[in-house]
């Protein structure tokens, strides 16, 4: 367990997100893939403040856990986007009757 | 040693669960794959000694927004067969190994230890003056409250205002037009 595993394993995650994003025809689906992301942002965050946090930024501020408050902010604006986008996909059922994503170019 | 192990499973566990929530065809056991992720997160999160962003990470992500998801899964026409892809799979994982391709290169080509020790590393602050949160003489802070209500005290308030904007916002949305 190193900044480089966590690293790793958080790219892995955000490119898993990358692809549900670009190819998920469902719009609950790039939801979840959006939130996979937001997840491995978060990991990221939290892990290199944990590993390289530098000593000179920390008494700077005046305090080591500048990585946690990022990622606490992170969360915060994705409940925010989950709830809008929510409504929006609400919004979409009532006009729509369906939540597919049927007019992208991709669809068959 | 055990601290290795442990990363591995819920490392395992993240990858698993996110390779499956994309590969099934079941929306709703795709939502619980994405829980399975939280949960993996929420474990790697106390192994890098950030306890507290855990416990968020259940309360929010696994309580409340798997919830919303799962709810939000109730909208599809099929539950079983709704989480199916278009056709633009393949540039899709070819865009996609190239930006994993290039996030380990950059990973691996950028010197974190030449980073850190430049600065002296987080573990000689922590061995200096921070190991022991009781012999804090100095002004390096232990709590998030902390460091939340002074610091980003300005973060914080625009993140509040952000939080009653879209409570508002989806209460609109949901409403609809024919209710006035």
């Amino acid at each position: 367990m190193s900044l480089e595993t966590v690293l790793g394993l958080a790219a892995i995650l955000f490119v898993i997100g990358i692809f549900g994003v670009l190819t998920k025809k469902n719009i609950i689906a790039v939801f979840m893939s959006l939130e996979l992301m937001f997840n491995s942002i978060n990991l990221t965050f939290v892990g290199i403040g944990h590993y390289i946090m530098p000593a000179r930024i920390a008494t700077e501020i005046g305090s080591v856990m500048t990585g946690q408050v990022f990622a606490i902010f992170v969360i915060t604006v994705a409940a925010a986007e989950i709830a809008v986008g929510l409504g929006i996909i609400f919004a979409l059922y009532r006009v729509n009757g369906s939540i597919e994503l049927k007019t992208d170019i991709g669809a068959n | 040693m055990i601290e290795n192990i442990i990363f591995a499973i819920f490392a395992f566990g993240a990858l698993l669960g996110a390779t499956t929530m994309i590969a099934l065809k079941d929306l709703f056991r795709s939502a619980l794959c994405l829980v399975v992720v939280f949960i993996s997160i929420a474990g790697i999160y106390v192994l890098l000694n950030a306890e507290f962003l855990a416990v968020v990470q259940v309360l929010v992500y696994v309580g409340a927004i798997s919830i919303l998801i799962i709810f939000a899964v109730m909208l599809s026409d099929d539950v079983k067969i709704a989480n199916t892809s278009n056709k633009f799979q393949i540039p899709a994982i070819l865009l996609c190994g190239a930006v994993l391709a290039l996030l380990l290169i950059s990973m691996a080509s950028t010197d974190w230890h030449v980073i850190s020790y430049m600065n002296a590393s987080i573990v000689e602050a922590a061995q200096i003056e921070s190991l022991n949160p009781a012999y804090n003489g100095n002004n390096v802070k232990f709590s998030l409250a902390s460091l939340l209500l002074t610091e980003y005290v300005l973060a914080f308030e625009l993140v509040s205002v952000l939080l009653l904007a879209s409570l508002i916002g989806a209460l609109t949305l949901m409403r609809g037009r024919d209710k006035q």
